[in-house]
């Protein structure tokens, strides 16, 4: 009982971080219709650009980082999709998809040539110490990290709810054609949700530089994570990747409590897989009549 | 007033709108009927700018409308309501409306102020306020739609197909609107493919075969003429003076 409980835990603090680090995808997709290739690769650049400000500025704290690598990858965000998704974007997925495994490809050599090919982490006082509440040991690294993303995630919430550019977001999200015929400049929405889920990214990276060990290629398991968990919420449902994400850490503490590390890698590419073949719009895919054809 | 200037205007290089030129009278409701492909909905595009010609203009109240996309048109006060998809279907009946003031200036007390006005016009939007607009019936949808685009208070509405998909009790509640709309001032432009139903909801009326304007004239005398009533049930207009 006690380790499942542990497990379980463990399993909602890092579905937090998941959850942050899945909701750029999640966005890109629900607004822009493409399947961001590159989100795990902004996620590792977040995480970097931590590891070099930590470095330079003698021990920055890592959640404080998040105030600069925020804003940072908001702008690479936003160059990315200046030069990168719009002129693709007209074309269909294709275009978008190929362009964006090829940063994605490219990225790892940058990695690799500005960071070399040793793991890095960073490591605040906080990253090797823990609460301990009778058996339940919770990570200090993942209590802050969990936190964080909460926080993170609900600014980024309330902006989509309640203010006049998340309005705008969803309602380019639901309708673009629609959302121009109210005046919206959609292209500059694309934009602007483009800029904010590279954002996502740079406070996601900033957290996991913490927990896991950067590597030039470790963007790999963060995209797989990231396609399970939007597939699994349903593409776009910002709510649903939420969900899906607190889901998808449980699966893969209990995979590794219960089965086997090495399995954890193969938990994403199992959701996906299963998500496609029995529900293929997800937790909370979109709703609304069938019955009435609409006028 | 709508002046549209000696517009042409098609898909991927090809003309729907060959050279049309056309009045509008301002305050009035006018219906645009024809067959299909005879450009009625492409001219509405044309109109609120979702569609820039490849020549002519068009001006409301005197300002060049052209080339200032959807965004710029709801500016000089022209709003679309579109044939089919109108609404986000995610977002709530109150979001729907409230996204009609998108591209207005005004505090929020001013568009609460408006939106409570609108709930009184429309019912359903008061009702159905929390409802994702999705889940609403095609009639009622419609209404939300109209709610919405008189939000930013417009000089023009422009309707596409709006009788598409209605029932009898729908259709009275949508002629009831496009009456509301005029009484207050607002210049209503209409297509539709139910001559019946939008010449009687009219005042002028305006018939388009082929990309051009084949005859313009009070609707009731257009809905009397026989020769405009062997056009609609598949007879083909032979041009004459209008």
């Amino acid at each position: 009982m006690g380790l499942l409980l542990q497990t379980l835990v463990f399993g909602v603090l890092l579905g937090s971080l998941y959850a942050l680090a899945s909701s750029g995808l999640s966005l890109t997709f629900g607004v822009l219709r493409i399947v961001n290739l590159v989100h795990g690769s902004l996620l590792i650049t977040g995480g970097y650009l931590t590891y070099t400000l930590w470095s330079v500025l003698g021990g920055l704290d890592p959640i404080v980082c998040i105030l600069l690598t925020t804003p940072m990858m908001g702008l690479i965000g936003w160059a990315l999709y200046t030069a990168l998704i719009r002129p693709t974007i007209a074309g269909g997925d294709g275009g978008t998809m190929m362009a964006t495994f090829a940063v994605m490809i490219a990225a790892e050599g940058i990695f690799a040539l500005v960071w070399g090919n040793t793991p890095l982490t960073v490591a605040p006082p906080y990253a090797r110490t823990s609460i301990a509440l009778g058996d339940l040991v919770i990570p200090h690294a993942q209590l802050y990290a969990a936190i964080v993303a909460l926080v993170v995630l609900g600014a980024l919430g309330a902006v989509l709810r309640f203010t006049k550019l998340g309005r705008s977001i969803r309602a380019a999200a639901s309708n673009p054609a629609g959302a121009r015929l109210v005046g919206i400049r959609v292209s500059r929405v694309n934009a602007l949700t483009y800029a904010i889920g590279a954002a996502t990214a740079g406070a996601g990276g900033a957290l996991i530089s913490v927990i896991y060990p950067l590597t030039p290629d470790s963007w790999g398991a963060w995209l797989a994570r990231g396609l399970a968990i939007v597939a699994l919420g349903g593409m776009g449902s910002f709510l649903g990747t939420f969900v899906a994400a607190l889901l998808f850490g449980v699966a893969e503490t209990l995979v590794t409590a219960y089965v086997s590390l090495t399995w954890t890698v193969a938990v994403p590419y199992v959701v996906i897989i299963a998500v496609l073949i029995f529900k293929p719009r997800g937790l909370f895919g979109a709703r609304g009549r069938t019955d009435v054809s609409t006028p | 007033m709508i002046e549209i200037d000696a517009v042409s205007a098609g898909y991927g290089g090809g003309l729907v709108l060959r050279d049309v030129s056309l009045t509008i009278p301002e305050g009035e409701t006018t219906c645009i009927v024809g067959p299909n492909g005879a450009g009625k909905s492409t001219m509405l595009k044309v109109i609120c700018d979702d569609l820039t010609p490849s020549a002519g203009e068009v001006r409301v109240a005197g300002v060049r409308v052209t080339g200032r996309t959807p965004a710029g048109a709801i500016d000089c006060g022209v709003v679309m309501i579109p044939q089919s998809n109108a609404l986000f279907p995610e977002m709530t009946v109150r979001e729907n409306v409230l996204l009609g003031a998108h591209a207005v200036k005004g505090s929020a007390r001013v568009h609460a102020a408006r939106l409570a006005e609108l709930e009184a016009l429309f019912p359903v939007v008061g009702e159905r306020a929390r409802t994702h607009a999705g889940l609403l019936s095609g009639g009622q949808r419609r209404m939300v739609e109209f709610a919405r685009a008189l939000m930013s208070r417009p000089r023009v509405v422009l309707l596409d197909e709006p009788s598409i998909g209605l029932d009898p009790k729908s259709l009275e509640l949508l002629s009831a609107s496009i009456r509301t709309m005029a009484e207050a001032g607002t210049t209503v432009v209409l297509v539709e493919q139910n001559v019946r139903f939008g010449l009687a909801a009219a005042t002028t009326g305006v018939i388009m075969e082929g990309g051009t304007v084949f005859a313009t004239g009070p609707a009731a005398d257009l809905l009397a003429d026989p020769e405009m009533r062997a056009v609609f049930i598949g007879g083909h207009a032979v041009r004459a003076a209008s």
